[in-house]
């Protein structure tokens, strides 16, 4: 098997997840109760035993390094290694422009590397990827350069890059961001486009090759999406891998991957946990999920005076301590503290949160560190609430870290 | 600090505990949903900032360095280290005969360390201690020998070392295991004596002096209580430190420190983690218990039909998956899987246990990978668990590792 060395891009801002991103980048944001997105990627590549990562980060990154320090150093003594890399002025005093900027300022460590392969990979998607089985193909197809495409409906083409293909799954022709009306749908399936996941595959030398052209090309905007796939697939050496071909052992059901890049749609990803037939599941002992677990104890369930705890459909992390209240549908992160009588509702808590007695909160994302007094109510009257919180289009209110309420 | 080498006696066989020892030795006992015995004492040294660790390993060993490996290995830029010493035939080609002994075979490790003090204590007892307290104290009077004593009822006195003192602290008698007639009480405290938590701070040299003799003498069981403290103490420079003078942050006024030598005392341990103002807590954020944690996602609950999860006084643990069950003052471990209908009750889950439809359990201590049948009832009727599984005094039925019950 040819050498592989993977560049994960971490640096992204994640604006419209404001106010979680307030105070770090997005691949850092918690997710599911006791991971943060980064966690996803990099289990795929853990878990697709492809252990040389080099992690992109830039914005607001100390949280991030701190959480890959904890979770994921390596001590090896073989050649394996997951290593932050920051934005550091290796080609200039300037930050990326692009993603393809950002692999193009650290081509050394590419170049001085002897991988074959290269996987440039996002980091704030949840889904699961066998890797291997993607260079396989890549091998397979002789491909320059292979990117991950999955099915969508149509309606959502213009979030994507949307991707037509030719029998042999080789690319022939892309399109950012097209209108829905303008965007190619897959060959006899007039509702669907093939869209880009933003995970690429490269040949090493012929993406430095590509990466030092396009540095030179005062018009481009240095981005894959933008730049470098289009310029490269009319050669016809740019495959695409359909993810839904991607098989893990113990998954079951349609493929799952999604972006949770507004607070709507990571609202739902939480939710996609905890259905019935979660969408996704944290629980495939053959695809650990790996993360840092704080010293904490288990989770305890405590009765009060009048009453007793009743859990529904929920997700509560080590830590969490919670006495006579009522949980339903909601995800609790480590050590989330909740009192008497108080009702969570479609919730999602980040962990070192304490809620008072006799609350009622219903589709409230809480961020960390958040003290709530009793008798508080939020998501109940979303005028009242507009006044002091986020609240999103579709009624979930956020409430931002160290946010102290009713004192 | 250095100049403080603790070597922590692991070896125990345990048998009290059958079958919870069949296949591991007593330190590696699974407590509290997420831990191992050995962890407190572990979490003793390392919260007080003492990390020269050995540990003494001999029976059935495998599980503990397991684990030792993966939630205790320190990465190694200072000279801080957690590392365990099988049993090796270093002086002779017996097993350890006494607790002395364990140490004296491995006296080199302490010439090697040039280590001022060593710190000689157990792991199989639940308790919480800031043993930089006791190192300054041991300091301080300037003793050959420092043992940690703890008040109990005179009643339990055939249990322990008992210990007499003077004004000083200065030890002045002791008997290992007396009766209760013979017992020496505390001075003015006629219901109570003073017993030795088997923990002790030696200065080196008396202690490689001590070893060396004993080694030599035939009549010697090679036994701490028995001999070594026995002969040293009539010379005056034996001190006791009482548990009840260490403090912890956060911690009740009451010291806590249980020996979870029998089945019952096992469990009666885990009952008291439930109690209203328990008398011991995992929760202290001043005191974390760090342990290690499998990856696994956070405790799940889930609706089965008509039937709800409620749970009543009890921990659950990382990668439980709740379907509709009622929990009552129980602890369940990692990966506790309950079906719709199951009722627990007073129950000690170690983990990876899976329980049928509609099985009842009471006052049930589960071994690590027990698989129940739909159905099953176990603790509510002792005749005849008596005759499937162990069953205690105080009527609490241990299932053994691996079993299939009602299958």
């Amino acid at each position: 098997m040819a050498k592989v060395l993977s560049m994960i891009l971490a640096g992204g801002e994640g604006s419209r997840l404001y106010p979680l991103t307030q105070s770090r980048t997005k691949p850092s944001v918690p997710f599911g109760g006791s991971y943060r997105l980064v966690d996803c990627v990099l289990n795929n590549f853990v878990n697709s035993s492809l252990l040389r990562i080099y992690v992109l980060t830039q914005f607001k990154s100390q949280s991030l390094n701190q959480h890959l320090n904890k979770a994921w150093g390596l001590n090896s003594i073989t050649d394996t290694f997951i290593d932050a890399i920051p934005a550091q002025m290796r080609t200039g005093k300037h930050w990326y422009s692009g993603t393809a900027d950002a692999i193009y300022q650290n081509l050394q460590f590419i170049e001085s590397d002897e991988a074959e392969l290269i996987c440039i990979f996002g980091s704030d998607h949840i889904y699961k990827m066998d890797i291997q089985q993607k260079i396989a193909f890549h091998e397979e197809k002789q491909a320059v350069l292979t990117v991950s495409a999955i099915r969508l409906p149509k309606e959502q083409a213009y979030h994507f890059g949307i991707i037509e293909v030719d029998d042999e799954g080789r690319m022939i022709g892309f399109a950012e961001k097209p209108s829905v009306a303008e965007a190619k749908t897959i060959p006899g399936d007039p509702d669907h486009v093939l869209a880009s996941m933003g995970n690429y595959v490269f040949s090493s030398k012929e993406l430095q090759a590509e990466l030092i052209r396009d540095a030179a090309d005062e018009n481009s905007s240095h981005d894959f999406g933008k730049d470098i796939i289009p310029q490269l697939y009319p050669e016809g050496k740019v495959f695409v891998y359909d993810f839904t071909t991607n098989t893990i052992p113990g998954e079951t059901g349609e493929t799952y991957w999604r972006d949770v890049g507004t607070i709507e749609s990571y609202w739902e990803a939480n939710m996609d946990l905890i259905n019935s037939e979660p969408a996704i599941s944290l629980y495939n002992r053959k695809w650990p999920m790996h993360t840092h677990y704080p010293a904490l104890p288990p989770a305890i369930f405590r009765n009060s005076d009048q009453f007793i705890c009743s859990i529904r459909k929920s997700l509560i992390s080590d830590g969490c301590y919670i006495s006579g209240a009522t949980i339903k549908k909601s995800v609790l992160g480590f050590n989330c503290a909740v009192r008497a009588n108080t009702n969570i509702y479609a919730s999602v808590l980040l962990g070192d949160t304490k809620i008072g007695s006799n609350c009622i909160l219903t589709k409230v994302i809480i961020d960390k560190d958040v003290r709530i007094a009793d008798n508080i109510q939020i998501g109940v009257n979303l005028e009242e609430d507009r006044k002091r919180f986020t609240v999103s289009d579709e009624g979930i209110v956020v409430i931002p870290k160290g946010a102290r309420i009713g004192f | 600090m250095s100049g403080i080498l603790a070597m922590i006696l692991a070896g125990g066989e345990g048998s009290r505990l059958y079958p919870l020892t069949s296949t591991r030795t007593k330190p590696a006992v699974p407590f509290g949903g997420n831990y191992r015995l050995v962890d407190f004492a572990l979490n003793n040294f390392v919260n007080a900032d003492l990390m020269k660790i050995y540990v003494l390993t001999q029976f059935k060993s495998q599980s503990l360095n397991i684990h030792l490996r993966k939630a205790w290995r320190l990465s190694g830029i200072s000279s801080r280290f957690i590392e365990a010493i099988p049993a090796q035939q270093r002086v002779n080609k017996n097993w350890y005969v006494g607790t002395a002994d364990a140490i004296y075979q491995n006296a080199s490790f302490i010439e090697r360390n040039n280590a001022e003090h060593v710190c000689i204590f157990g792991s199989d007892h639940i308790y919480k201690m800031d043993v930089q307290q006791m190192v300054e104290f041991h300091k301080q009077k300037a003793g050959a020998l420092t043992v940690a004593a703890i008040r109990v009822q005179k009643s339990q006195a055939y249990h322990f070392g008992i210990i007499e003192i003077d004004e000083e602290g200065r030890m002045i008698g002791f008997a290992e295991k007396p009766s209760v007639e013979d017992a020496k009480t505390i001075p003015g405290d006629p219901d109570h004596v003073l017993a030795s938590m088997g923990n002790y701070i030696f200065k080196s040299d008396v202690l490689l002096k001590e070893l060396y003799e004993d080694a030599k003498d035939e009549n010697s069981t090679h036994d701490f209580g028995n001999d070594i403290i026995s002969k040293l103490y009539p010379q005056g420079n034996v001190f006791i430190y009482k548990l009840s003078d260490n403090h912890i942050e956060g911690e009740p006024q009451v010291a806590y420190w249980r020996d979870v030598g029998t089945i019952d005392s096992y469990w009666d341990a885990h009952m008291d983690l439930l109690a209203d103002n328990p008398p011991f807590s995992l929760y202290n954020r001043n005191w974390p218990l760090h342990t290690y944690h499998p990856p696994l996602p956070p405790a799940t609950f889930r609706d089965s039909g008509d039937s709800v999860s409620d749970v009543s006084n009890s921990t659950i643990g990382a990668g439980s998956y709740i379907n509709g069950a009622k929990i009552e003052d129980s602890i369940l471990g990692f990966r506790s899987h309950l079906c719709s209908g199951v009722v627990v009750k007073g129950c000690v889950f170690l983990g990876n246990a899976k329980i049928g439809e509609g099985a009842r359990l009471n006052k049930v201590i589960l071994d690590k990978d027990v698989e129940i049948a739909p159905g099953t009832v176990i603790g509510e009727n002792l005749e005849e668990d008596r005759k499937h599984f162990t069953v205690s005094d105080n009527g609490v039925v241990v299932i053994a590792k691996g079993s299939k019950v009602g299958f």
